[in-house]
């Protein structure tokens, strides 16, 4: 972990503008606790207000739930508008700067390694290492998660502390799961795709380089089966990371069904004896929503932060490669 | 007649690299066709390899013009020699099915079996790209057996001779000796040496190809 870390700090130095991503960043922090606590406090107060019959109430709960909902709109869509900017200037200089590097290499440390690697090292090993900002679920998106699920935390200690314990005891389980079986080994599958995909681009690579031999020797067909087995291998490690995110999800909708299950039933129980309103438990739901979709955005970002690694570490390796004067 | 070439020509676009070129090598004999950088040697050897289609003028290898039927007669060994990133066995035996004792053979003759014995991994070690993880001589000795392999009635030398020195030398000759017995062998180079006996020397100039004691007495 220690070392991920480094190496993602190492990749942030490179860029530059880390300033820049630490403000960017932080504005995107409040807008998933923001909207979860606008959404549970309307249904909680509309759900009230139909109790108690009170139109006025919910009139009230509509227009001013309207009011936030088209704030939080126009303050999301500003801040990601200035973030795509930032990621687009932030992944240009990465690869800027691999290039230059790569430039300044002795022919004898190029030749030390295959085509298919270097391709690779300027391509895939940038896509994968950039995807640490630049894919659906990425580093911004796990600091976001963890900002949500502490406030929303709070929040809901606030309104029943019992169902609070119960919630977080079935998150911590499926974390834990998560961690064993998915997290771990990805880091690894990772790795493998990165060196299968720098294989595979040397193979095709021989396709071009080796063509007039392979026409003379007849062999263009014993190239293009190496091609083969390496775009095989390639796709083989590739299935192999959509096997796990596959079991993240099935895990996901258990844990999550069989939890929502067991609130209801205490959820009735308290509203049954009195001690819950509906509207409280509809805000629970709410709440509770919000924070298992902020632990699997954590746990999915965090996934991919941890496959970005691999790109992250070999964009470092190539950085590292010392120039000669 | 081995290689039959009547009144060839070739260009890259707008650039003439042959004019009229004639030639005749019967069976076994073997030719060497010098000339300076650029002057087309090379040009000639592709299209005596089947490599590029004469548009202009007749190349007939061993009765056939198809340069895919001329392709299967003819072995080419480079200066240079281009290795498929694969151990040393699949690059002798281009993928083909060949037996132990074909290799084996392949590997004696071009002097490659002592070293390949000293390989932990033997013929199963892995060449690199472009042939890196081998030296020069031992690369031109693994392309030397993988034409030997082929076992085709005409060899083509390109400037296979032109960079050798030392032990190397030795060990890369005596398997172009190997490899050019009983053949028909043409050879280009950029510089005359005395490394190998040829029936006939040419001379490569503007183009045009001329005998050499011809070109001499000429001069």
């Amino acid at each position: 972990m220690h070392s991920n870390i480094k190496a993602t700090c190492n990749l942030f130095r490179m860029a530059g503008r880390i300033r820049q991503f630490i403000i960017l960043t932080l504005l995107r922090c409040p807008f998933d606790s923001l909207r979860t606590i606008v959404q549970a406090t309307f249904l909680m107060h509309a759900f009230d207000s139909i109790n108690s019959r009170n139109l006025n109430k919910l009139y009230y709960a509509c227009g001013l739930f309207g009011v936030l909902c088209l704030f939080l709109f126009l303050y999301n869509g500003t801040v990601w508008m200035l973030y795509a900017e930032y990621v687009t200037r932030w992944v240009g200089a990465i690869r800027r700067k691999l290039f230059e590097h790569i430039s300044g290499l002795s022919l004898e440390q190029i030749e030390a390694r295959p085509t298919g690697e270097w391709i690779a090292r300027l391509n895939s090993d940038v896509n994968a290492a950039t995807a640490l900002l630049n894919q659906n679920m990425h580093l911004p998106h796990a600091i976001v998660s963890l900002v949500n699920i502490s406030i929303t935390s709070v929040m809901l200690v606030l309104v029943n502390p019992e169902l609070f314990s119960l919630i977080i005891l079935f998150a911590v389980s499926h974390i834990l799961i998560n961690q064993l079986f998915i997290v771990k080994p990805l880091m690894k599958l990772s790795m493998n795709v990165q060196e299968a995909a720098a294989e595979n681009a040397s193979d095709m690579n021989a396709l071009i380089t080796c063509a007039d031999t392979a026409i003379l020797y007849d062999a263009q067909d014993f190239l293009l089966k190496r091609f083969e087995k390496s775009s095989l291998e390639l796709r083989k490690e590739k299935m192999k990371i959509q096997h796990r995110k596959a079991m993240e999800r099935g895990l996901l909708s258990l844990m999550g069904m069989s939890g929502y299950l067991v609130i209801l039933l205490f959820g009735w129980r308290w509203i049954n004896a009195g001690s819950m309103t509906f509207g409280e438990l509809v805000a629970v739901f709410q709440y509770r929503g919000s924070l298992l979709a902020g632990s699997m955005m954590f746990i999915t970002s965090f996934m991919n932060v941890i496959s970005a690694q691999a790109g992250v570490k070999r964009v470092n390796d190539t950085m590292s490669l010392g120039r000669e004067e | 007649m081995s290689i039959y070439v009547e009144n060839l020509s070739f260009a890259y676009g707008d650039k003439q690299i042959l004019h009229g070129i004639n030639l005749n090598v019967r069976n076994g004999e073997s030719i060497r066709i010098i000339g300076t950088s650029g002057c087309g040697k090379s040009t000639l050897l592709k299209l005596l390899a089947g490599l590029y289609k004469a548009r202009d003028g007749i190349v007939e290898v061993q009765g056939e013009r198809n340069p895919d039927k001329i392709r299967r007669q003819v072995s080419v060994v480079m200066q240079n020699p281009i290795l498929f990133p694969a151990s040393i066995k699949d690059n002798i035996t281009c993928g083909h099915s060949k037996s132990t004792e074909e290799i084996k053979r392949a590997c004696d003759a071009a002097q490659l079996s002592d070293w390949i014995a000293s390989l932990p991994d033997g013929l199963d070690t892995h060449v690199g790209e472009r042939g890196g993880k081998v030296s020069g001589g031992q690369a031109q000795r693994i392309a030397i057996a993988r034409a030997i392999a082929k076992d085709a009635p005409v060899v083509l030398l390109d400037e296979a001779t032109s960079a050798l020195d030392g032990d190397t030398s030795k060990a890369v000759i005596a398997a172009l000796e190997s490899l050019t017995k009983g053949k028909t062998v043409v050879s280009v180079s950029h510089r005359p040496d005395d490394l190998m006996e040829y029936n006939r020397i040419y001379w490569l100039e503007g183009g045009k190809l001329f005998d050499a004691q011809q070109y001499k007495s000429n001069l």
